[in-house]
C-alpha cells in the first residue's frame, strides 16, 4: 500500500498472473475430477463412448436415482459416516495429544522403548493383522457394531497422529514450559493450558486428516460391518460397480462419488482456517 | 493434582466409551426364532432382486429373520476369507465356481446330499448342472444358473463390414482368421477385428479341450502339454502381429481393468470380444447398438471346447447354526416360482426345467438371446472338466503376466510358455 | 519383590526399613515416571489390548502354513527360506517397491513443499486454492480413480491426445505398458500430494514471521531466506513427512490395486510388495507366507526408519533442544 503508483500497477499485474498460474495448475490437478463430475450428468451408455467434458445430453437423474439406488438410501450412509468420522476426530485429538505430550515433554523410564514400539506399529502391513484383529473383535462381540471403528481411536492406536504431534510439540520452545513450572504448573496444566493452545495448526491438521481418512476408509467398515444400514459412504459407493461383469450403475456411481467429495471439501475449508490462526504463535515464540 | 485431573480426563474417556457401548448395543437387533445370514456379491440390480426374494421368504415364514450381506466382487473374497478364519461364515453363501473347491476341500462348506429330496427339492433339476456343484462326490453347491463363453458382436456392424453372421456351431478358427484378414483394411483406425483373448484362462481351456485335453487331470496335474500352450501363444501372437487384435498396450487396458466398461468391445476397439453369456445384459447397457452372441470358433476337426458351467452357486456354511432352515432358504432361491419371477436369469439360466418354462416369456429380448444361445451350446458341449486342484486360481492369474511378457515382446513366446508350464507344475505341488 | 524376599530372612526392624525404603523408592519412581505413564495410559491400553495381540499373532503365523480356512500348522522357517532363496516374484516386487519409494517420495514432498509455500500467503481466495489442490487426495481408495487414471494415461487418453496435437507424436498406453506403468503410479502418488502439503503448511505457520522481517532488513533475498530460515526451522516437519511418506510408500497398496485391477500388471511391472502380499494372503490362501513377507517388510522399513532417526541429529534441529 505504501508503494508508489508505478509499482502498484506492476503489483496488480503480478497478482493477476499469480492467480492465472494457480487457476491453470488447479485445473490440471482437477481435470480428472471435473471429468467425473461431468460424467455424473451423462446416461450410462454415453459415459465411455463419449469421453468429452461437456455432456451432449444432460441427465440429472443420476443424482436422484443414485441416492436411492441401494436398499438403504444415502441419508443413512452419510449419517453413519459423519458419526464415525466425528468420533474418530474427537478420539484421535484427545488420545494422541496426550500420548504425544508424554513422548515429547515428559521424562520416564523406557520412553525410547515405547516410542520405538509406537513407530513399529506404523510399519507392519495391515493385511496380516486384519484376520487376528477380526478374531479379537469377534470374541469381544464387537463385530457388526461401530466399536471396532471407534474405540481404537480413543486408545491412540493411530501412531501417525502421535508422531505428527510429537514433531510439532517439540517445535515449541522449552523455555515456555520451564517458566510455567516456575509458576507451579504441573504437567497437566502445561499440556492443557500451554501446549494445546499453542498447537492449533497441528491439531487442526490432525482433525482434518482424522476426519477425511476415517470418512474415506473402506477396509475397516468392510470387514467389521455386515448390515447395510450401518454402511459408510465409501462402502456404499463400492456396491455400484460389479467388476465381475454384471450390471453396474456408472452414472449413479459418479454422481454419488462427486457428491461424497462435498462434505470433506467443506470440512477442509473450515478447518484449514484453524491452521492459519496459528499465526499468534509467532509472537509468543520470541 | 496430577491425579485429580487425569481422573477427570479418564472420566471423559470412559463416558465416551460407555456411550459407544450403548451405540453398539443399539446396532445389534433383538433375537428372533431363527436368524439366518445370507451373503452374496453383486450389483444394485442383483441386490434389489435378492432382497425382494428375502422379503418374500420372510413374509411366508414369520419365524425366520434374514440378515442379508452384500459386497462388490473384489471386496467379497477378503471379507469371506476373514469370516471363515473367524469361524463366522454366514449360513447361506453365494459361491463362485473357482472358489467352491477351495472352500469345500478345506471343510468350510456343508455337504448338501442329506437334504436332497427333503428340504432341497431338486427333482426337476438338470443333472449336468447339478453335477457342477459336486466336489469329490459330495454336493457343496447348487448352480444358480448356467453360463458359457461367447463371442459378442454387433450384427449391424458385421453387415456394414460385409461379414456374414457366424454360424455358432460350425465356424472354425480358420474362418475366424479369414474374416479378420478380409476386413482388416476396411476398419477405421483404432478398431480391430477382435480382442486378444490369450490372457483369459477360459480361452486357453477351450483351446486345450478342443484338442481333447483339459486344464487339469482328475488327480490334479496339468492336463495339457507344453506344445498346446506354445501353439496357443503362437496363434494369438500372430493375431497381434497381423494387426487383427489390438496392440499390446491397448489390449492391456482391458486386462488391467477386468471390468465391462474397459473391454476392447465397449471402448470401440474390437468387432468381436469374449464375454460370458450372463454378461450380455450388462454389456448391452453400455453400448447403444444391438448385440448378439455366438460360440467360440472350433479348431479344425476339434472336439467341443465349451461346457455349461455355473455362473454362481449357492452353498451352506459348515458352521451353519440351523442347517435345516438354511437348506429351506436355499431351496426357495433355486426352486420357488415366485422367487424365480423376481430373479429371472440375472444370475444365469436356471437348471430347473419347470422354472425355466415359467420365466421364459417374462424375459427381455436380450435375456431371451441368452437362453436361446445356451440352448444351442447345450447340444454342442463336452463333459464337465475334472474339478480344478488346489492353487488352480494362482495359475489362472499367472497366465496374464505370462501372456503379457509375450505380447510386449519381453520374452520369446516359446520361453514364456515353457516358463509358465514349469511354474504351473511347481505351484500345483506347493502348499 | 527382591527387597521383600530379603526382608523376610532378617529381623523385624530390617523388614520395616526395607518396606519403607521400598515405598520411598516407589514414591521416587512415581515422581519421576508417574506423570509420563499417566499420560501414556490410553495408548498403553490400546497397545496391549488391541495392537500387540494381533501383531504377535501375525508373527506366529509367519512360522506356519495357514490358509485361513483351516487351522495353522507349524512350519518352522519354511516361509522365510522360501522368501529368501526361491521366490523370484518377491525379488521383483521388492525392486518395483524400491523404485517407487525412491522416486515417488522425494517428488511428492518437493511438490508439496513448493505448493505449501506458494499457498502460505494472503492471496485472495487462498483457502479455495488449498482445498482445490487437496481435492485429489480426497479420492483416496475410490473406485473412480482407476477410471480417471486410464482416462489420462490410457492409449487414447488425455496425455496422448495432447502429445499428438502439440508434437504430432503417437504415445503408447502409458498406464498399461510395462515400461511406463510404474511411472504413472508415481505420477498418481505425486498428484495426491495434499497431506504432506497440509503438514508443511502447518509447519510454516510455526515459523515466527519476524525472522523473515529481520532477514529482509539485513538484505537477504528469497533463496537465502529459504535456506537460512525456512529449511532449518521446518526440519522437524520435513523429517516427519519424509519418514512417514517413506513408510507409506513401502506399504503402498491401494494405487496399484486399483489401477492394475489387483493384478500388478502389465507383466508384473506394478507388483508392489504389499500387493503381492495381499495376493498371497487372500487369493492364494497363503496367510502364513504373507505374514512372513509382512515381517520382512517390517524389518526393511525398520532399518530405514532407524537410520533416519539416527542421522536426524545432524540435520534436524528441535526448538526444545535449546540454542
Amino acid at each position: 500500500m505504501a508503494m508508489p503508483g508505478t509499482s502498484r500497477k506492476s503489483a496488480a499485474w503480478r497478482s493477476v498472473s499469480r492467480h492465472v498460474i494457480l487457476i491453470l495448475a488447479a485445473f490440471g490437478m482437477l481435470y480428472p475430477l471435473i471429468w467425473m463430475a461431468a460424467s455424473s450428468f451423462k446416461p450410462d451408455n454415453l459415459i465411455f463412448t463419449q469421453p468429452s467434458l461437456v455432456p451432449s445430453v444432460w441427465d440429472f437423474s443420476n443424482y436422484a436415482s443414485g441416492w436411492h439406488a441401494l436398499r438403504v438410501d444415502f441419508t443413512t450412509f452419510y449419517k453413519n459416516s459423519f458419526l464415525i468420522s466425528a468420533l474418530a476426530v474427537i478420539g484421535n485429538l484427545m488420545a494422541c495429544s496426550l500420548t504425544a505430550y508424554a513422548f515429547a515433554r515428559l521424562n520416564f523410564r523406557f520412553r525410547w522403548f515405547w516410542f520405538a514400539m509406537m513407530m513399529g506399529t506404523l510399519m507392519l502391513p495391515y493385511h496380516v493383522t486384519l484376520v487376528p484383529q477380526y478374531i479379537l473383535f469377534l470374541n469381544l462381540g464387537w463385530v457388526n457394531t461401530y466399536l471396532p471403528l471407534v474405540v481404537p481411536r480413543f486408545l491412540a492406536v493411530d501412531a501417525f497422529f502421535i508422531f505428527l504431534m510429537v514433531q510439532f510439540f517439540r517445535g515449541i520452545p522449552r523455555e515456555i514450559d520451564e517458566a510455567a513450572i516456575m509458576d507451579g504448573c504441573g504437567p497437566w496444566r502445561i499440556y492443557w493450558r500451554i501446549m494445546l493452545p499453542l498447537s492449533s495448526p497441528v491439531l487442526a491438521t490432525a482433525a482434518i486428516f482424522s476426519f477425511i481418512w476415517t470418512y474415506d476408509d473402506f477396509l475397516a467398515p468392510l470387514i467389521y460391518l455386515n448390515d447395510m444400514r450401518q454402511y459408510t459412504v465409501p462402502l456404499a459407493l463400492r456396491a455400484f460397480i460389479d467388476s465381475s461383469g454384471g450390471e453396474s450403475l456408472y452414472g449413479e456411481m459418479f454422481a454419488m462419488s462427486t457428491l461424497s467429495l462435498l462434505p470433506v471439501f467443506i470440512v477442509f475449508l473450515v478447518f484449514q482456517r484453524l491452521i492459519i490462526r496459528g499465526v499468534a504463535l509467532g509472537a509468543l515464540k520470541r | 493434582m496430577n491425579n485429580r485431573i487425569s481422573r477427570r480426563d479418564f472420566g471423559r474417556l470412559t463416558a465416551a466409551g460407555a456411550s459407544l457401548a450403548v451405540l453398539g448395543g443399539m446396532m445389534t437387533p433383538a433375537q428372533a426364532e431363527t436368524r439366518l445370514r445370507l451373503i452374496w456379491w453383486g450389483n444394485p440390480d442383483r441386490d434389489r432382486r435378492t432382497n425382494e426374494v428375502v422379503d418374500l421368504y420372510v413374509k411366508q415364514n414369520a419365524d425366520v429373520v434374514i440378515d442379508p450381506e452384500t459386497y462388490a466382487w473384489n471386496d467379497y473374497w477378503p471379507k469371506l476369507a476373514t469370516q471363515a478364519a473367524g469361524r463366522n461364515l454366514p449360513d447361506v453363501i453365494q459361491m463362485d465356481y473357482r472358489y467352491i473347491f477351495e472352500y469345500a476341500r478345506r471343510g468350510q462348506l456343508a455337504d448338501l446330499t442329506p437334504f436332497v429330496g427333503k428340504s432341497l427339492d431338486l427333482s426337476d433339476f438338470d443333472p449336468n448342472q447339478l453335477a457342477s456343484g459336486k466336489v469329490d462326490d459330495k454336493l457343496y453347491g447348487i448352480s444358480m444358473g448356467a453360463n458359457s463363453m461367447t463371442h459378442v458382436y454387433k450384427p449391424a456392424q458385421l453387415e456394414q463390414l460385409g461379414l456374414p453372421v457366424p454360424d455358432a456351431t460350425k465356424w472354425t478358427i480358420d474362418d475366424y482368421v479369414a474374416m479378420g484378414k478380409e476386413v482388416k483394411g476396411k476398419l477405421p483406425e483404432g478398431l480391430y477385428f477382435s480382442e486378444n483373448m490369450a490372457y483369459r484362462e477360459p480361452s486357453l481351456e477351450t483351446w486345450v479341450r478342443q484338442r481333447g485335453k483339459a486344464l487339469y487331470t482328475a488327480d490334479g496335474k496339468l492336463g495339457y502339454d507344453l506344445e498346446d500352450l506354445t501353439d496357443y501363444f503362437a496363434f494369438w501372437f500372430q493375431m497381434q502381429e497381423d494387426g487383427l487384435t489390438p496392440p499390446a498396450d491397448l489390449q492391456s487396458q482391458a486386462i488391467a481393468s477386468g471390468k465391462m466398461e474397459d473391454t476392447m468391445f465397449v471402448t470401440g476397439h474390437a468387432v468381436f470380444d469374449f464375454i460370458h453369456s450372463n454378461q450380455l445384459v450388462a454389456v448391452q447397457k453400455l453400448v447403444p447398438d444391438d448385440l448378439d452372441i455366438t460360440m467360440i470358433p472350433n479348431q479344425k476337426d476339434g472336439k467341443p471346447g465349451q461346457y455349461l458351467k455355473p455362473s454362481m452357486l449357492i452353498s451352506m456354511s459348515a458352521t451353519a447354526a440351523d442347517p435345516e432352515a438354511s437348506a429351506k432358504l436355499m431351496n426357495f432361491f433355486v426352486t420357488d416360482e415366485s422367487a424365480a419371477d423376481i430373479l429371472l436369469i440375472e444370475r444365469g439360466v436356471t437348471g430347473d426345467a419347470s422354472i425355466r418354462e415359467r420365466i421364459l416369456p417374462k424375459l427381455s429380448p436380450t435375456e431371451q438371446k441368452i437362453v436361446a444361445y445356451l440352448d444351442v451350446v447345450g447340444t454342442h458341449v463336452g463333459d464337465l472338466p475334472p474339478p480344478p486342484p488346489k492353487n488352480a486360481g494362482e495359475l489362472d492369474r499367472a497366465l496374464q503376466p505370462a501372456w503379457e511378457s509375450v505380447a510386449f515382446k519381453k520374452v520369446d513366446l516359446k520361453v514364456a510358455a515353457k516358463d509358465y508350464y514349469e511354474k504351473a507344475k511347481v505351484a500345483l505341488e506347493r502348499a | 519383590m527382591a527387597t521383600t524376599a530379603a526382608g523376610e530372612i532378617g529381623a523385624e526392624g530390617r523388614r520395616v526399613a526395607a518396606a519403607s525404603s521400598l515405598s520411598a523408592r516407589l514414591a521416587r519412581s512415581w515422581r519421576r515416571n508417574g506423570a509420563g505413564y499417566l499420560f501414556l495410559t490410553p495408548w498403553l491400553i490400546g497397545f496391549f489390548g488391541l495392537t500387540l495381540g494381533p501383531t504377535l499373532a501375525s508373527l506366529y503365523l509367519s512360522f506356519t502354513d495357514y490358509d485361513l480356512l483351516t487351522p495353522p500348522r507349524w512350519a518352522g522357517l519354511k516361509n522365510y527360506e522360501y522368501a529368501f532363496f526361491q521366490d523370484e516374484r518377491l525379488r521383483h516386487a521388492l525392486w518395483v517397491t524400491f523404485h517407487y519409494v525412491i522416486w515417488a517420495v522425494p517428488l511428492k514432498l518437493a511438490v508439496a513443499l513448493a505448493l505449501a509455500m506458494a499457498l502460505d500467503r494472503s492471496v485472495r481466495g487462498v483457502g479455495l486454492y488449498r482445498a482445490a489442490f487437496y481435492l485429489p487426495s480426497l479420492l483416496g481408495a475410490s473406485v473412480a480413480i482407476a477410471l480417471l487414471w486410464r482416462l489420462i494415461f490410457g492409449a487414447d487418453g488425455l496425455v496422448n491426445h495432447l502429445l499428438f496435437v502439440i508434437l504430432g507424436i503417437k504415445g503408447p498406453g502409458w498406464v498399461t505398458h510395462p515400461d511406463y506403468a510404474l511411472w504413472t503410479l508415481i505420477a498418481l502418488a505425486v498428484w495426491q500430494f495434499g497431506s504432506p502439503m497440509i503438514i508443511f503448511l502447518a509447519g510454516l505457520r510455526q515459523i515466527p514471521q519476524d525472522l523473515y522481517e529481520a532477514a529482509s532488513m539485513d538484505g537477504a533475498g528469497a533463496p537465502r531466506q529459504f535456506f537460512r530460515i525456512t529449511l532449518p526451522l521446518l526440519a522437524p516437519v520435513i523429517f516427519f513427512n519424509l519418514v512417514f511418506q517413506t513408510i507409506e510408500a513401502f506399504k503402498a497398496f491401494t494405487p496399484a490395486f486399483i489401477v492394475s485391477g489387483g493384478r500388478g500388471g502389465p507383466v508384473d511391472s506394478t507388483l508392489f510388495y504389499s500387493l503381492y502380499l495381499y495376493i498371497e494372503a487372500f487369493e492364494n490362501f497363503r496367510m502364513g507366507y504373507a505374514s512372513a513377507l509382512a515381517w520382512l517388510l517390517l524389518v526393511i522399513i525398520g532399518i530405514f526408519t532407524a537410520t533416519a532417526f539416527l542421522t536426524s541429529r545432524y540435520w534436524v534441529y528441535y526448538e526444545d533442544e535449546g540454542r
